[in-house]
């Protein structure tokens, strides 16, 4: 009978403990992902948007970028070895997206919004 | 029964121990596994596009190609002569091809050929869901100019062709 209870105790525990791994799993599944994956598209979003903009611009263009964007608050625009890096809502760019142009192409920060001046 | 008891907490902090370890492995098999999965959004067919436009652009300003501007080695750096960098367009392939109405007249191209088999392997339909990403982006255009070649302007066009590869 104590034997019994006993081996009941250690079933008890591990199916307990595959529930909480489980509920770890599917806390992990659902926000995580969820949320790295639906940043990250609007990272690429941005990234590609601004670098078609800038490869299609001639000089004398300037384009504003508001931080607020329907996309995500931006942090960061970057140029940086022929590639645009946006950090959106909290998501830094690490591999950036190339552009090509013929002309001087730069950024400057200001208070609400990132000005892409083509020279 | 105290034994019992010290027992218990113990197997406590061994199961929280465990659940940070595995939490810690789930955080990061699904971080890096959404790297891999994410959404891939194709805009290589509008930049193959830009290209071409950027191209006629600068061999035929104003529709008017002058055979005289061009010297010997334009001829497979085309996208050099037009002012990119070459770091730049290392994704891309350009050919442009400049005829008369009889003949080819001269014909221009820079990067990686093997953009054409590339793609020409991805429209026999290997290419399919997740490894569509690594097909080219293609333009094909004919556009009409006016060619002036040893004093003589005679109408012709020019065809560009791009392709544009991954930028994995």
């Amino acid at each position: 009978m104590r034997r019994l209870n006993k081996q009941g105790g250690i079933l008890n525990q591990i199916i307990i403990q595959l529930i909480l791994v489980g509920i770890v799993f599917a806390i992990f599944l659902l926000a995580t992902a969820g949320k790295v994956n639906a940043r990250g598209v609007r990272q690429q979003v941005l990234e590609k948007e601004i670098a078609l903009l800038i490869d299609s611009a001639v000089p004398g263009m300037s384009f504003e970028i508001r931080k607020n964007n329907p996309n995500g608050v931006i942090q960061a625009l970057e140029l940086r070895d022929g590639k645009v890096f946006v950090g959106v809502a909290g998501l830094g760019s690490f591999k950036g997206y190339p552009y090509f142009s013929r002309y001087s192409v730069s950024v400057a920060e200001e208070e609400n919004k990132f000005v892409v001046v083509v020279e | 029964m105290r034994f019992e008891k010290k027992g218990i907490i113990g197997e406590g902090i061994i199961m929280i121990y465990r659940l940070l370890v595995i939490s810690f492995v789930a955080f990061v098999i699904l971080g890096v596994s959404s790297v891999f999965y994410s959404h891939y959004i194709d805009v290589r067919n509008a930049e193959a596009r830009i290209l071409a436009r950027d191209v006629v652009d600068c061999v035929s300003p104003s529709g008017f190609l002058d055979m005289s501007y061009f010297v010997e080695g334009d001829e497979n750096k085309i996208l050099s002569y037009c002012g990119f960098d070459e770091s730049e367009v290392e994704r891309f392939y350009v050919e442009v091809l400049v005829s008369d109405s009889e003949k080819e007249v001269a014909k221009f191209s820079q990067g990686d050929r093997g953009a054409l088999w590339v793609l020409q392997i991805a429209d026999e339909k290997f290419f399919e869901g997740d490894l569509g990403k690594y097909k080219p982006g293609y333009f094909d255009e004919v556009y009409p100019t006016y060619i002036l070649s040893e004093g003589e302007k005679v109408e012709g066009n020019i065809r560009v062709e791009v392709f544009v590869g991954d930028e994995f």
